[in-house]
């Protein structure tokens, strides 16, 4: 073989992966935030799902991300620094576009089951459709300050007429008023879950 | 290739070392092993006791080394009780002459050859069998046929055993590599059934083959190393006769052997343990310290597993005492490292329960709960999963493994097994303190889809099944789960008790509810 180094290749070749993880994680919602589970052996996992206060056991498997990469002869070697970077960068993309896709789908199937999910059927956004979907869903708080937790994930586009049509409708006292009684009422039910956490005869 | 290999392995192995490979080696040729000195000492001039196909109780006596005439005086008078004492064991008939065998892995002079041979006339007036020598050449020939066609074949296992074999031996063993290399042995891969005699002879080539892989560990006396590649070729064993549902005569006395050189292995440590009076302290005192309560927590389970291993076979262990005393005196300094630390705190908790000392027992598994709850129910990295060793673990979370961005938060393997263990002992309070935190953490546990897969160190096809606590949990609900019958423990298992202490420490990521609730049972019976 011709001379090569392997154990160094190795070590750049981890660094590289780690890079690309990061930068898949910067671009997909759903590799940032999703929990991230590293299953050593097996090909199978299984999952509980809360459905209507019963426990749901969803048995599934793997799916397959492929990322096609193509890289000539006469590129390899130049592919060093910003252009190995491009590169990746590249692969990112198309890794984080598969991974929201896939978070996307499984969301909505859960959520569909669930009975959580609230299709808008192509109408614009609402006053009403946001309390809908935000009653449909259990809110969670922060122990210490009781803020609220979560994430709103929206293709851009749809996050800035959200977060415009927001500016607007916190001027109007009457919906804040719904916003702060289904708060309000969240919070009871997330403290009335948060009680159950206990050991009983 | 593995001439070479069995040379240089017999060159430099003591009598004690090549005992159990050779007492293999008889066994593959088709004599039955009745016999073993545990610790290695001569007994009435006997190391080893079998009886051979043409019903002929043997006795051999093993010696390391060459054997020349002032080497034969020194060693004359218990050649005598080799030939001339007759065999006193309950599977030998009184009465019976036997054959006398003298073993070395060195060469014999032609002196003592001469000697060998009038003595022999003198002795047949007490056994009329003469005394047979079995040297070198021979030896390395009996071990090469022993292995037969389960050797090594391509070269990425061939150069796999060369390096286990030059590991250097004062490292952990490489439990990973030597399972790659073991896989390419015994006969797990094919999907089409395998003679039951072929699961037989890739279980002695995978016995002899792991005597040569653990020569430096041996030769370092790293007994935790020894232990840990014995287990794993046991749990081999138990995968190759899973998998073909083979009689157990074909493979029993290879895994009774790999079982007998992890229990010596655990004996020698135990006795460093004993002659230790730097209080557990070793090399370079600046770098022991990080080290240490690592070092405390594999010796607490360890010396407790070889206890139970004892108790679990009614056998009463000279050194119970200072494992209890051990425990007693340094359980305050056990580090949980990750959960694969979990088995070695179950099995200080389980024989600390046998000196009744329950209260200790249900703290330090309450202590490994609170810390898993704490880890892992919170926002962090959280505690590395069974599948890190200690090394890898500690490597991970002191930042030494930079690019393995592995999370652990959010679940658990240990949690469910220990909840359930403490739920046994009634100790209802103290699982109400904890419930709260343990519901922020999912049970979790992988469920391989063929019993034979437990006893791989990765199972191919199986389940990770995640289980969210339930709140409110009922207390009587709970009692009633844990006092369940352990149901997914594979049979080969369930038949070797004794054996379930090693095979939890060795293979952290199988102790789960099933595997606990089984041994918890056995000890409380």
């Amino acid at each position: 073989m011709l001379p090569d180094f392997p154990k160094s290749r190795k070590e750049l070749s981890e660094k590289l992966r780690l890079h690309l993880r990061l930068r898949v994680q910067g671009k997909s919602p759903w590799a940032a935030l999703g929990r991230e589970f590293t299953q050593h052996e097996g090909r199978a996992f299984s999952y509980e799902q809360i459905i209507d206060e019963s426990k749901r056991i969803v048995e599934t498997g793997f799916e397959e991300m492929v990322v096609p990469i193509r890289v000539e002869f006469k590129d390899i070697p130049d592919l060093v620094g910003e252009a190995l970077f491009r590169k990746l960068d590249e692969l990112a993309d198309n890794i984080a576009e598969q991974t929201s896709r896939l978070g996307q789908r499984r969301l909505t199937e859960a959520t569909q089951l669930a009975g959580t999910a609230i299709d808008a059927g192509g109408q614009p956004f609402t006053q009403e459709l946001f309390l809908q979907s935000e009653s449909a869903r259990d809110w969670e708080f922060d122990h210490l300050t009781g803020q609220q937790e979560g994430v709103y994930i929206a293709h851009p586009q749809t996050a800035e007429r959200m977060h415009n049509l927001w500016q607007e409708w916190e001027k109007d006292s009457a919906f804040m008023k719904r916003v702060a009684e289904l708060k309000a009422r969240k919070y009871e039910e997330w403290r009335d879950r948060e009680s159950r956490r206990k050991l009983v005869d | 290739m593995i001439e070479r290999v069995v040379e240089n392995w017999l060159t430099s192995a003591n009598e004690r070392q090549y005992q159990i490979p050779f007492c293999q080696v008889l066994s593959s040729e088709g004599e039955t092993v009745i016999y073993a000195s545990p610790h290695g000492a001569l007994e009435q001039g006997k190391d080893v006791i079998t009886i051979a196909a043409d019903r002929v109780p043997c006795a051999y006596q093993l010696k390391a080394g060459r054997i020349n005439l002032k080497g034969w005086q020194a060693i004359k008078g218990e050649i005598d009780e080799l030939v001339e004492l007759p065999i006193s064991h309950p599977s030998i008939p009184t009465g019976k002459f036997h054959r006398p065998y003298l073993v070395t892995n060195g060469a014999v002079s032609d002196t003592v050859l001469n000697r060998i041979e009038s003595t022999n006339r003198v002795w047949k007036r007490y056994n009329p069998k003469p005394l047979r020598l079995i040297q070198r050449g021979e030896l390395i020939a009996r071990f090469v046929r022993a292995h037969g066609s389960f050797l090594p074949r391509e070269t990425k296992d061939f150069s796999r055993f060369l390096e286990l074999i030059v590991n250097g031996g004062r490292g952990p063993f490489d439990k990973d590599r030597f399972a790659a290399f073991l896989e390419s042995i015994v006969p797990i891969r094919p999907s089409a059934r395998i003679a039951p005699r072929d699961v037989g002879r890739s279980a002695s080539s995978a016995v002899l083959l792991t005597s040569y892989v653990v020569q430096d560990s041996e030769r370092e006396q790293n007994h935790w190393a020894v232990f840990e590649a014995w287990i794993v070729t046991a749990s081999y064993i138990l995968a190759a006769a899973s998998k073909h549902r083979t009689s157990e005569k074909w493979w029993v006395r290879s895994f009774d052997l790999c079982e007998l050189a992890a229990v010596r292995a655990l004996e020698s440590l135990c006795q460093e343990c004993i002659e230790n009076h730097a209080m557990f302290t070793q090399g370079d005192p600046f770098t022991d310290g990080a080290f240490y309560p690592i070092r405390i927590t594999i010796l607490a389970g360890t010396l407790s597993a070889l206890s139970l291993y004892h108790r679990l076979r009614s056998e009463k262990w000279a050194h119970e005492f200072f494992a209890h005393d051990f425990l007693l005196a340094y359980t305050k300094r056990i580090q949980v490292w990750g959960e694969s630390a979990a088995p070695y705190l179950t099995m200080a908790a389980l024989e600390l329960e046998q000196h009744g000392a329950h209260a200790r027992s249900e703290q330090l598994i309450g202590q490994l709960v609170a810390t898993i709850v704490a880890l892992n129910g919170s926002k962090g990295r959280g505690l590395p999963n069974p599948y890190y060793e200690p090394e890898g673990a500690v490597r991970l979370i002191s930042g030494m493994e930079p690019n393995n961005p592995e999370l652990f938060s959010g679940n658990s393997y240990a949690l469910e097994p220990l909840v359930e263990f403490l739920a046994r002992r009634l100790a209802r309070g103290m699982l109400t303190h904890f419930w709260e935190r343990i519901t922020r953490v999912h049970f979790t546990g992988f469920r391989p889809t063929e019993d034979w897969e437990w006893f791989r160190w990765r199972a191919e096809n199986g389940s990770l099944d995640h289980r969210m606590p339930n709140t409110p949990q009922s207390w009587a609900a709970l009692l009633d789960a844990a006092e369940n019958a352990p149901s997914d423990v594979p049979s080969l298992l369930r038949d070797r008790l004794s054996f379930m202490p090693f095979f939890g420490l060795v293979f952290p990521h199988r102790f789960g509810v099933g595997f606990l609730r089984l041994l918890d049972r056995a000890m409380r019976q």
